[in-house]
């Protein structure tokens, strides 16, 4: 057998042959996923070619995007939703945005994904092969349990060095992004090894899958580890899982190797993913809101970094301090270590689980003059609201010391010594 | 006459259709705010036959297929573009929409209102007297053919569209040569209607009608 990336490895095990790169196949999903907008539109699509889903377990529809509904159009499309779901005896899940809740219940070690939300790679921390896909893709995945993809090439992130103070994986999936371009994993899959990933937890390896869709790629994957066996162990729902590899001589498209230590807080200004500048370059630069949630980083560790900086701190006068835990899970832990109490009481908004302002839909919608720095994943003109709108995308540390200081911050400055 | 809508680079899905506007199931209605705000008069303008020529990575950012669903709502003849983002390009794909990939010269030399057109298997540009040739993977000829995926499944089997090598990354269509219209000798022959009559021809020209 020639020697096979991951994702070759993963595809061939689900298309039942062997692949070779470049190939068109078929290949069967484990999970298939959508939500309340890219749901809305498959339905249709489904019942013009089936009249019952493959497997109703193996689907899992979230309302998360635009929950509780802040508009009766939205509250619509929950309607729909939920007559189909009902009908194909399928459950709706409303505890977070579906990539987190995905992590935590349902992903496994080499499973394949098929998500209808750009952002589906997140689970690549896991270890799983997880793709995004429209609505016609999802229907078809419905029906079928299948997709057709193209087998892609991979790229390889060597990660070296340890993190130096103040810096967390966002920093380092934005220099990456910068390095890379926004379309330089372009239908390619980036697949992070090297001997620092190994120090990486679940929670920020599902950060730096997440932004993988942010520079084009199909996917991002960490190969499943100790860490992968530590984080499904504590979520009680660890199977045995086989640990697989890249081979070694394995073709791959590219390799690129970062050197951690050299990373500095980093800001990705508007309105592209890949204008990623050190935080230096833009301190003092007035903002109106913080946005302290989304897929990237707004899970328990993102909470406990931004509670160490905010601790017995106040935030600038007139700021809007929204913060929105990524899920139900994450929420009630945030209740129970009282960060949420702690944000509370400086004048934190906080939200719901789900999405929140990350797509400018509801809670935290930006109007022409305001300048939000934000734990998301695109800065996108127009993403949070208005077109005349700035967004700055930077890590929970940034955005808490941000926060504080009612302007683009240094965390480094607010860290205990 | 056909003619040109030019967009930039990284024109991305929230700015085809804004997550606050796409919040419906209605095609007509996603037709009528593709572009609303990076482009109010794009919505009001556009006609039936008219052409999306934009630069590289067209259609990224968020999966929402209510951007393809938009512009096949606006009755465009093909989106062309450097290159494509991947989801972006496979709703195309699934679709039946036409998302050609041309050279970054032939892209840049493009003006809003140009008339566009393609012709036997060239895309042509007769404002500025240039064409280049232009291909389509298989899977999205093919699928075309059926006006879709779901048009496809429904009398086939989904196994069926495996094939050894498809789908090339669109990036790879860099290749293409531009032959100026307007380039000396050349020029008559570029003028003439492409390639007689052989029944290759034939099916070209009614997969790129």
């Amino acid at each position: 057998m020639p020697a096979q990336t991951l994702v070759q490895k993963i595809l061939s095990a689900h298309a039942g042959r062997p692949l070779s790169i470049g190939e068109l196949a078929v290949v069967r999903a484990d999970d298939v996923l959508a939500h309340d907008t890219t749901c809305a539109w498959a339905i249709e699509p489904f019942h013009q070619i089936a009249t019952h889903v493959f497997d109703a377990q193996k689907i899992h529809l979230f309302f998360d995007h635009a929950y509780p509904a802040p508009s009766v159009q939205a509250s619509h499309l929950h309607t729909l939703i939920r007559r189909f779901a009902l009908e194909q005896g399928i459950d709706i899940i409303t505890d977070g945005v579906c990539h987190q809740v995905m992590a935590e219940r349902f992903l496994e070690p080499n499973h394949l994904l098929v998500g209808a939300d750009s952002h589906t790679p997140t689970g690549g921390g896991l270890g799983a092969l997880c793709m995004g896909f429209g609505s016609t893709d999802a229907a078809v995945a419905m029906a079928t349990g299948k997709v057709w993809v193209r087998v892609p090439q991979t790229i390889r992130i060597v990660l070296e060095g340890r993190l130096a103070g103040g810096v967390y994986p966002k920093d380092v999936i934005l220099s990456i992004a910068k390095a890379l371009s926004s379309e330089g994993a372009n239908y390619k899959v980036v697949e992070f090894c090297g001997p620092a990933i190994r120090d990486f937890e679940v929670p920020s390896r599902l950060t730096l899958c997440n932004m993988c869709a942010e520079i084009g790629a199909k996917t991002g994957i960490v190969p499943a580890d100790a860490q992968t066996e530590k984080y499904l162990r504590a979520q009680n729902r660890f199977v045995p899982f086989e640990r697989l590899r890249s081979d070694p001589d394995a073709e791959f498209a590219d390799t690129f190797t970062f050197d951690l230590s050299a990373i500095e807080p980093t800001v990705a200004c508007p309105p592209d993913i890949d204008r990623d500048v050190p935080v230096s370059q833009v301190e003092g630069t007035p903002i109106t809101q913080v946005f302290l949630g989304s897929c990237t980083n707004c899970r328990i560790e993102d909470l406990e970094v931004a509670s160490r900086i905010l601790k017995g701190r106040k935030i600038a006068p007139g700021l809007k301090f929204i913060v929105t835990p990524a899920s139900r899970q994450v929420y009630e832990q945030a209740i129970e270590r009282g960060y949420l109490a702690e944000f509370s009481r400086i004048g934190a908004i906080i939200s719901p689980p789900g999405c929140g302002a990350c797509l400018g839909r509801h809670m935290g919608v930006l109007d022409d003059d305001d300048v939000c720095v934000s734990t998301s994943n695109r800065n996108f003109t127009g993403r949070m609201g208005s077109p005349k709108a700035k967004i700055y995308l930077a890590s929970p540390a940034t955005a808490a010391a941000s926060a504080i200081e009612g302007q683009i911050a240094d965390p480094r400055r607010y860290l205990p010594k | 006459m056909a003619r040109v809508w030019k967009f930039s680079d990284s024109i991305n899905t929230d700015l085809i259709t804004p997550g606050r506007y796409n919040m419906t199931t209605d095609k007509a209605e996603l037709g009528r705010i593709a572009f609303i705000e990076h482009r109010p008069e794009y919505a009001q303008g556009v006609r039936p036959g008219d052409f999306v020529v934009a630069g590289r990575n067209f259609g990224c950012g968020s999966s929402r297929e209510t951007a393809v669903y938009a512009l096949k709502a606006n009755g465009i003849s093909a989106i062309v573009a450097k290159s494509y983002a991947r989801i972006f390009y496979r709703n195309c794909i699934n679709n039946g929409v036409m998302a050609l990939v041309a050279p970054a010269e032939f892209v840049e030399a493009a003006l809003d209102g140009d008339d566009l057109s393609i012709e036997g298997g060239r895309l042509v540009n007769r404002t500025r007297n240039r064409s280049v040739p232009v291909s389509l993977p298989p899977l999205m000829i093919r699928l075309r053919e059926f006006g879709g995926i779901l048009n496809f499944l429904k009398t086939h089997k989904i196994e069926e569209l495996e094939a050894k090598a498809d789908v090339p990354a669109p990036k790879e269509f860099k290749a293409c040569k531009i032959e100026g219209i307007g380039a000396g000798a050349e020029r008559t022959t570029a003028r003439k209607a492409p390639r007689a009559s052989s029944g290759q021809s034939k099916k070209k020209d009614i997969l790129f009608k």
